[in-house]
């Protein structure tokens, strides 16, 4: 997407639970087959439904969370798959907040962000 | 003599046309479809083919997907459009260019369109758009032509400022016109564009920022790429690229396109490309000091948050302004494509190329020649799929990169890119600032795009 991820201090008091995680399942709608040719301009930010997502738990970096979570990604434009790992900030009803979801920023940029006393 | 028994059969690899006209006669195929990033005016949009002696034809369609319109020229010159139809589903969308377009008054609070680019399709051949303004919720439908123009009756109402959201459909894709696919503003008057200005930029609906004088140094040197630096809610990646890409290619002519007035104000001159005179025109457009900041102060757009005000150059941020304010606010800057703004900054489109249908030798190597002639240089990435996930890449999808360096030979060829996030996805901390050297193979997985434009 074209947009930047939000700035860290904008999503962090959104952020009820903050964990770092692996993801083990992806439940989404059928996709039509995405268009990912050129001649689309860039900048609006081409969505992937909502889907429900099962995470491993690594690490929990604020709250509580269990071995396992499931867990919301709202429509975004960005795919989740088995296997990716990264933070994963997430409201009070485990939606996955973030335009860049576990991209959007690295565990040590949340660490100290969480260090410095943000809330 | 016309076209006839046009039929198409999918290779797989390639869709097919054939069919027959007068024996050696040439028969012209665009693909209208792929428009607007093949305009008219580029080579890799056609392909001619020649009929043998019985009259019979076949060429390859150019990028040819099920459903694309095309448009076929027969030897006595006239178009005609058909569709690509094989059987199969059609995966391409309509896509609208709204950056080559821009609205023009007309009297009585009415505006018509004109084009501001060479490649004046706006979008494919018939299809249907959808076109409402956000203030007033006042709406306009309508049906694009054989070459994918606004119909010559095509008025909607408004006035300096607003902003029309636009959403079309194939009738394939998005058929409810829920999903908008650009959006185009009602530019100032023109009398407004003359001499100082009157006209400040409408910020993004909601945007709760300030407008603030700031001051500080136009440049503080020679113009760097890592002075250009896209603001966290303005979708103008394509932008920013260009920018980043044309101060790296060639600071002195970034240099000369802004000029302070030393009174608060700065005027940059873009180009127009004006189809009565069919050559490109010069469009000065002044703007003030006048800068949206947030809470804190901070630029909130071009120019980067992370920066405090007046303590790095204003090139870039008065450079966004002023693009805004000549095609009617913040918002009508939203969505396009990299050859947009270089068009605007050189008077040239450039070429550009469909990555996945380049030959990747080929490609690279004309990457490579690019950069070594200092010409501007920009890539753009896929849309995110499962299939081929960006996550872990350090790449955005559906985002736009200028390129820094190409170098290597054989496995060891890569790419160096600079992302105008002014750091990489995630931020890796305070050094990094969104350089990222990928490799040949990890640059054909992600990347759809790529664009250049000699100086």
């Amino acid at each position: 997407m074209a947009l930047p991820p939000e700035s860290i201090d904008k999503l962090l008091p959104l952020a009820q639970t903050i964990v770092v995680a692996e993801v083990l399942s992806v439940s989404s709608p059928p996709v039509a087959e995405r268009d990912s040719l050129p001649n689309m301009p860039l900048g609006l930010g081409r969505k992937l439904p909502q889907a429900t997502v099962r995470l491993k738990v690594e690490r929990t970096l604020r709250g509580t969370a269990a071995a396992e979570l499931e867990v919301v990604k709202p429509e975004s434009t960005y795919a989740l798959v088995p296997g990716i790992t990264g933070p994963f900030l997430l409201d009070g009803e485990r939606r996955i907040l973030g335009r860049h979801g576990p991209d959007n920023y690295s565990v040590a940029a949340v660490t100290e962000a969480l260090a410095r006393g943000a809330r | 003599m016309p076209i006839a028994r046009l039929r198409f059969e999918n290779k797989g690899e390639a869709v097919v046309l054939k069919g027959t006209t007068r024996p050696g006669a040439v028969v012209r195929v665009e693909n209208a479809s792929a428009a607007p990033m093949h305009g008219g005016w580029q080579s890799s949009s056609f392909k001619d083919a020649r009929a043998n002696a019985q009259g019979r034809f076949e060429v390859e369609v150019p990028a040819g997907l099920e459903g694309d319109q095309l448009r076929v020229r027969s030897a006595d010159g006239l178009w005609q459009v058909v569709r690509v139809e094989t059987g199969g589903v059609d995966p391409r969308r309509a896509e609208f260019n709204p950056q080559g377009l821009r609205l023009v008054e007309q009297g009585d609070g009415r505006y018509g369109i004109d084009t501001v680019s060479i490649n004046n399709q706006a979008c494919e051949p018939h299809t249907q758009v959808r076109m409402f303004n956000m203030r007033d919720g006042q709406g306009v439908q309508f049906t694009l032509d054989d070459e994918g123009h606004f119909p010559p009756a095509f008025r909607v109402q408004g006035q300096p400022g607003d902003v029309f959201a636009i959403a079309c459909s194939d009738g394939v894709h998005n058929a409810d016109f829920s999903a908008p696919c650009g959006f185009l503003a009602v530019p100032p008057p023109a009398s407004a564009r003359e001499g100082r200005p009157v006209f400040e930029p409408p910020l993004l609906p909601g945007d709760p920022a300030t407008l603030s004088p700031i001051t500080g140094p136009l440049f503080d040197g020679p113009p760097t790429p890592f002075q250009a630096v896209q603001g966290e809610d303005l979708g103008d990646c394509y932008f920013v690229a260009a920018a980043a890409a044309f101060a790296l290619a060639s600071p002195e002519k970034l240099e000369e396109l802004i000029t302070d007035n030393e009174d608060g104000t700065y005027t940059v001159v873009f180009k127009r490309y004006d189809a009565e005179q069919q050559q490109y025109v010069s469009e000065p457009i002044t703007v003030t000091n006048l800068l949206p900041v947030d809470e804190q102060g901070r630029l909130r757009y071009g120019g980067g948050a992370k920066h405090t005000p007046g303590t790095q150059p204003l090139w870039f941020s008065i450079l966004e302004k002023a693009y805004a304010s000549w095609k009617g606010g913040y918002t009508a800057i939203i969505n396009g494509f990299p050859y947009d703004a270089f068009e605007a900054f050189a008077g040239d489109a450039g070429t550009h190329v469909d990555v996945r249908s380049a030959a990747p030798d080929a490609l690279f190597d004309w990457l490579k020649a690019e950069r070594e002639q200092h010409h501007p240089t920009v890539v753009w990435t896929a849309v995110d799929s499962p299939e081929q996930p960006f996550s872990g890449s350090q790449l955005a999808p559906d985002h736009a990169y200028s390129v820094l360096a190409v170098a290597g030979s054989g496995a060891q060829r890569t790419v160096t890119l600079l992302n105008p996030y002014g750091h990489l996805l995630p931020s890796t901390g305070d050094a990094d600032r969104g350089l990222l050297t990928v490799p040949w193979d990890t640059f054909l997985k992600h990347f759809v795009g790529a664009g250049s434009v000699p100086l």
